[in-house]
């Protein structure tokens, strides 16, 4: 006699998994626009919150469309006023939330959280070039380098301010992970942005080593940075992307697809897993959306490395639609008033007016 | 090729700014001993947005030409370059007190530095954003008359709080600190052609403010925050005929 409990139990696990589940229904029967229900978000983002973005170049369109949509993007290090925004962009103003350049690697936004907070010194090091100087950590935050070193240094510290700001005042913390091979100081162990000699300094191998962090040392730096971060702000929830730019070149040796597509990997399995052990770590799944077979590249330029303005939109509409399927609606965040000229003549004018017929009307 | 004139002519045009300067012609606070004539041309405020720039000539839309006629007083319907020696724009609507506090505000906060680079290009990117800095250029290309530039001044003491908490700061704003700013925005003017005559730095207090001596009095007996008296007028005008003939 059959066991009653097991006939009304499904035939397998699988038979009651929704559309999404099956490659069939979730992918292969719909066009790439209509594939949805790819990220289950942990956490309800409002346009209230205040949302800081940080990472690999990509990071910037996620700060800008989440900015267009009028949620709260936190620029931490605002530029000055009247500077032009195509000049904004030039100086790196507004590009992130801080003028850090591109944070590419864990280890490097654990370095730059570590100097904000005080935890390691600030190295000294500073590149010149023809007469300028530059920051190795960010060495093209300014077009043409800095005047001096001097300005390197209190220029730096602008931003490190801005860096604990933003920590300390935010809701959430967007960091879009780049690379996994990496330059370092043979010496002292720091990390540069990018590979000494290139935009600037000079390259020297006896002092400039090659690395290529593996999964095991990217979730240390990675950890290690969340935990200061929520040091100095306990609240604040993490939301990890990996940026779907493949790299400009390898130094570890194989051909640079290999290479990128190691390097995406290890980094994609680090943000997985960081997402299934914390609460407060998410993973939002962009790099899919534009480096997933269903999406045949459509959304990379003819370079096959920049990603094209549908790419970064289909991304956010999946970001926004994500948010409302597993929370509900958004009451849409209010405009601000343009404020026009009116025909009524303000009392300034009625000054000027007067100032005017006093001088010339008699 | 024309006979120079044994007299010159300079026009001061602007918005409801020129008025201190005419008074101060008109009342003698003001006198030279050069052989200098000076003219008036513009529109007060809400008018003066109705003055276009045409090639390198400024000329009314009709509903402002009666004004222009009034403060002009000899027929002269366009500003040319051409029929000037030297044309001062007056103000006109280029508002350094806008510029100077927020910069003079940031530069007084301890994460305010920024390197010079950006400094010297927010200086580039606000002068051609005024309109009349740009009819200014085009004038100074026509290679005409001398342009010279002297930008409204700022607020007079005791209304400071017309100032917003994110330019506080620059009422401890130093001498130095605004001859920094004054320095590039005259280097950049000279590359256009244009003299630009700062603020004098005796008519200014309280870090980005001016003297309430240089102030005019309304008719009610309040105090003008904006407009001057023909004591500056007077100041301002040695400076320019002292550029003009340097």
């Amino acid at each position: 006699m059959a066991d009653k409990t097991t006939e009304q139990a499904p035939q397998n696990p699988y038979v009651d998994l929704p559309q999404k589940a099956f490659w069939k229904t979730g992918v292969a029967n719909n066009s790439a626009f209509d594939i949805h229900g790819l990220w289950s978000p942990k956490f309800r983002v409002l346009p209230r919150h205040k949302i800081v973005t940080a990472g690999s170049c990509f990071a910037q369109h996620i700060g800008r469309a989440l900015a267009g949509r009028g949620y709260g993007w936190f620029d931490a290090e605002p530029s000055p006023e009247h500077l032009s925004p195509e000049n904004c962009k030039r100086f790196n103003y507004g590009v992130f939330s801080f003028r850090t350049g591109n944070i590419y690697t864990a280890k490097a936004l654990r370095q730059w959280m570590e100097w904000a907070f005080g935890v390691v010194d600030v190295p000294t090091e500073v590149w010149e070039k023809d007469g300028r100087f530059y920051d190795p950590f960010r060495p093209a935050i300014e077009p043409n380098g800095f005047e001096s070193a001097d300005e390197v240094q209190k220029s730096r510290a602008v931003t490190l301010a801005a860096l604990r700001r933003a920590v300390e005042q935010s809701n959430f913390f967007v960091f879009t992970m780049g690379l996994t091979e990496s330059w370092q100081n043979a010496e002292h162990g720091f990390e540069y942005a990018m590979c000494p000699g290139t935009l600037a300094g000079r390259f020297d191998p006896e002092k400039h080593i090659f690395h290529n962090h593996r999964f095991g040392e990217i979730m240390a730096d990675l950890k290690a940075a969340i935990r200061l971060m929520r040091s100095h702000n306990e609240e604040l929830r993490f939301l990890l992307t990996i940026s779907p730019v493949p790299l400009t070149a390898t130094a570890a040796g194989g051909h640079v697809l290999t290479a990128t597509v190691h390097s995406k990997s290890t980094l994609r399995a680090v943000a997985g897993e960081l997402a299934a052990e914390h609460r407060k770590v998410d993973y939002f799944p962009s790099y899919e959306i534009i480096t997933g077979t269903p999406y045949r590249s459509m959304f990379f330029e003819p370079n096959l490395r920049s990603v094209s303005p549908n790419g970064v939109a289909l991304v956010m509409d999946n970001f926004f639609a994500d948010q409302e399927a597993t929370f509900g609606p958004v009451k849409p965040p209010k405009k601000k008033a343009v404020q026009r000229e009116s025909g009524k003549k303000s009392h300034d004018d009625v000054v000027c007016e007067e100032e005017m017929l006093n001088a010339f009307a008699s | 090729m024309p006979l120079p004139r044994s007299r010159k002519k300079l026009c001061i045009f602007g918005d409801s700014h020129i008025g201190c300067l005419k008074i101060a012609l008109t009342e003698k606070a003001f006198t030279t001993r050069r052989a200098l004539d000076f003219e008036f041309w513009g529109a007060d405020g809400p008018r003066f947005r109705a003055l276009d720039l045409v090639g390198s000539t400024v000329v009314p839309r009709p509903e402002v030409l009666k004004t222009v006629l009034m403060v002009n007083g000899n027929g002269k319907e366009i500003l040319d370059p051409v029929e000037f020696d030297a044309i001062l724009f007056m103000a006109a609507r280029v508002r350094s007190q806008d510029f100077f506090t927020p910069l003079l505000h940031r530069m007084q906060q301890a994460d305010g530095f920024m390197s010079n680079a950006v400094f010297r290009q927010i200086c580039q990117d606000w002068l051609p954003r005024n309109r009349s800095y740009r009819a200014a250029k085009a004038m100074a290309a026509t290679k005409t008359a001398n342009i010279i530039l002297a930008p409204t001044t700022f607020t007079t003491e005791g209304f400071e709080n017309r100032l917003s908490d994110k330019q506080r700061g620059a009422f401890t704003a130093s001498p130095q600190d605004r001859d920094r700013i004054w320095q590039e925005l005259t280097r950049i003017a000279a590359d256009d052609g244009i003299t630009l005559i700062p603020q004098p730095e005796e008519t200014v207090v309280n870090g980005c403010m001016t003297r309430k001596e240089y102030t005019n009095t309304m008719a009610t007996g309040d105090i003008d925050p904006v407009h001057r008296n023909p004591k500056y007028a007077a100041l301002l005008l040695g400076k320019v005929v002292d550029t003009f003939y340097s």
